[in-house]
């Protein structure tokens, strides 16, 4: 999906959200919020944060289901995926949305997100409008859900200004029980 | 081109010129054969805007698309495109193929006689026979100038009409105005002229196959491979219609085609095409791939690899042994191969044999010291040795 019209598609839940109040399935997970930074509230379980607007920079942090297909690769995660899978899974589903171009990883390592084991990507490619994105994104699997917490900036100098403040997320995320 | 009858479509046009021609059917549905009567003047506008039309749509598939470059294969193609198109060319006409990297079956040509195919068409091809009838029906959609022929079978446009949107630049203009004459124009009517088209870029097409001396009869086996690949037919009216109008004078073909020759010049083409599909998720398809490539190249080891990691990654545990075992031929086809140690030793690990896992780890670090993902191996040598370790305890 184009990048820059599923952050529209983000903000657009955010909107029908404040207008009808809710229906957000529990969260299993939760992370603070950097000082200067917004929450902007949608109906999915996700939490999306951002300082400037979602153009410039931000934080998504998504619990997904393992049963939910992605959109444009048919292949799944399933319980036990060792996390280089459960990554080129993450990497396969960009690689074949056409709508993004010049895509290219620049690191794929594991990582251990909230003492889980997991993986940490980096990479950068070009929406249909010619943005250049520039991304860090962790995942990892717990149980039947997947987890990831990407940051994500249209230009270098965002990017560089806030990866503390991400870092910062990252470290405060963990998993709690659904309430 | 563009199958008719309603099937699905194996060398379809690109929208745009999917829309000009749908809707220029309308009109002038003359007949295969028969050249739509047009004013000089009319013709030459009508040429100047599938000109900007040709430009803008080879621009954006560029920029959408991730080309397949194999300088042996394309030079192979242009050869083949040589052989088949008439004496002395057409004017205007600088015939050029570039191969898509994609799945799905797609081939599209341009006025100028560029021709677009998707790898995952070609992939189905089984013969140069084949190949030389999909080029020879897409180059006669060029040379009988048929994007032309239905643009012009549309209402006549006006010459402000014209004149203003090639001045203002707009993008949308042509689609506009193609969009206004599909509305002007019964649905049958541009069935009818789409459907005379094909059938005559099938007939011309086979002509050329046939002048330029292959087995028409072979080159005929297309639509039965491409019927097996979209499993919904390419019509089958199309090649019992050119079946019927092959006389038996034609044969035989004088060109000898090694098969062999053919399926040397798509291996690598098939490889990639099955990686392509692993990423897709596809893996009947990629199946299909590297099937078809070890068919042909019983001993490729990257191949027998490929092979291994659709049986593997699909995640079916019967077809585990299978994995393995496609595995180990290809470290004895090449033994200098990292992959398919890695592959095997993920296997082992995830059995829970972190010893037998841990040697297959070690040989792939050794085998490629800087490869991009031995932070992961790494990892789990880590687990092996950690769950060694316990055991030894």
């Amino acid at each position: 999906m184009k990048p820059r019209f599923w952050i529209c598609l983000i903000l657009m839940a955010l909107l029908a959200s404040c207008a009808h109040g809710g229906g957000k399935p529990a969260l299993t997970f939760n992370a603070a919020v950097p000082e200067g930074w917004k929450e902007i509230p949608t109906d999915d379980a996700m939490m999306f944060m951002t300082k400037e607007g979602g153009y410039k920079q931000f934080v998504l942090i998504r619990e997904r289901p393992l049963s939910e297909p992605f959109q444009f690769t048919k292949k799944t995660m399933n319980p036990g995926m060792m996390p280089e899978a459960a990554a080129e899974v993450v990497v396969n589903e960009i690689l074949a949305d056409s709508n993004v171009r010049n895509f290219s990883v620049t690191e794929n390592t594991p990582a251990r997100i909230a003492g889980y084991s997991g993986f940490r990507l980096a990479f950068v490619y070009t929406d249909a409008d010619g943005f250049v994105f520039k991304t860090l994104y962790y995942g990892f699997i717990k149980g039947d859900t997947f987890y990831n917490i990407r940051y994500g900036a249209t230009q270098e100098d965002y990017f560089q200004k806030d990866l503390k403040t991400f870092e910062k997320v990252c470290d405060s995320f963990k998993l709690v029980a659904a309430k | 081109m563009a199958a008719s009858d309603g099937a699905r479509t194996i060398m379809s046009l690109p929208a745009g010129f999917a829309a000009a021609i749908a809707v220029c059917l309308c009109l002038g549905c003359s007949g295969p054969g028969t050249m739509v009567s047009f004013s000089q003047g009319r013709g030459e506008r009508l040429a100047q805007l599938l000109s900007f039309e040709t430009r803008r749509e080879q621009s954006a598939i560029v920029r959408r698309s991730t080309l397949y470059r194999e300088p042996q294969l394309e030079h192979y193609i242009e050869r083949m495109v040589a052989c088949l198109m008439p004496d002395g060319g057409v004017e205007g006409v600088v015939p050029q193929v570039v191969l898509i990297s994609a799945p799905g079956q797609n081939a599209y040509s341009f006025p100028d006689g560029a021709i677009y195919i998707h790898t995952g068409l070609l992939s189905h091809l089984e013969s140069e026979a084949e190949l030389a009838l999909l080029l020879a029906h897409e180059l006669a959609h060029v040379t009988r100038r048929h994007a032309l022929r239905a643009l012009a079978a549309g209402p006549a446009e006006t010459d402000e009409t014209i004149f203003d949107r090639t001045l203002s630049d707009s993008l949308a203009w042509f689609h506009e105005l193609t969009a206004q004459k599909e509305l002007a124009q019964p649905y049958a009517a541009r069935v009818s002229l789409r459907r005379s088209l094909e059938q005559e870029a099938d007939r011309v097409g086979l002509d050329m196959v046939i002048k330029a001396k292959y087995d028409p009869y072979e080159a005929l086996k297309i639509f039965e491979h491409l019927k097996e690949g979209n499993g919904s037919g390419t019509g089958g009216k199309r090649p019992a219609l050119l079946l019927e109008a092959l006389s038996p004078t034609h044969l035989p073909a004088g060109r000898s085609t090694d098969p062999t020759v053919f399926r040397n010049h798509l291996q690598n083409l098939l490889l990639e095409q099955g990686r392509l599909e692993v990423r897709h998720g596809r893996w009947d398809e990629a199946l299909r791939c590297a099937r078809r490539l070890l068919r042909d190249s019983p001993n490729h080891a990257r191949g027998h690899f490929l092979l291994g990691e659709v049986l593997r990654q699909r995640n079916e545990a019967e077809e585990v042994p299978q994995a393995l075992a496609h595995y180990f031929q290809a470290i004895a086809a090449d033994p200098s191969l990292p992959e398919p140690y890695k592959a095997i030793g993920l296997i082992h690990l995830k059995k829970g044999q972190a010893r037998s896992a841990r040697g297959f780890f070690e040989s792939a670090l050794a085998l490629a010291p800087h490869a991009h993902d031995n932070d992961y191996i790494r990892s789990y040598l880590t687990q092996c040795i950690t769950t060694i370790e316990g055991e030894d305890l």
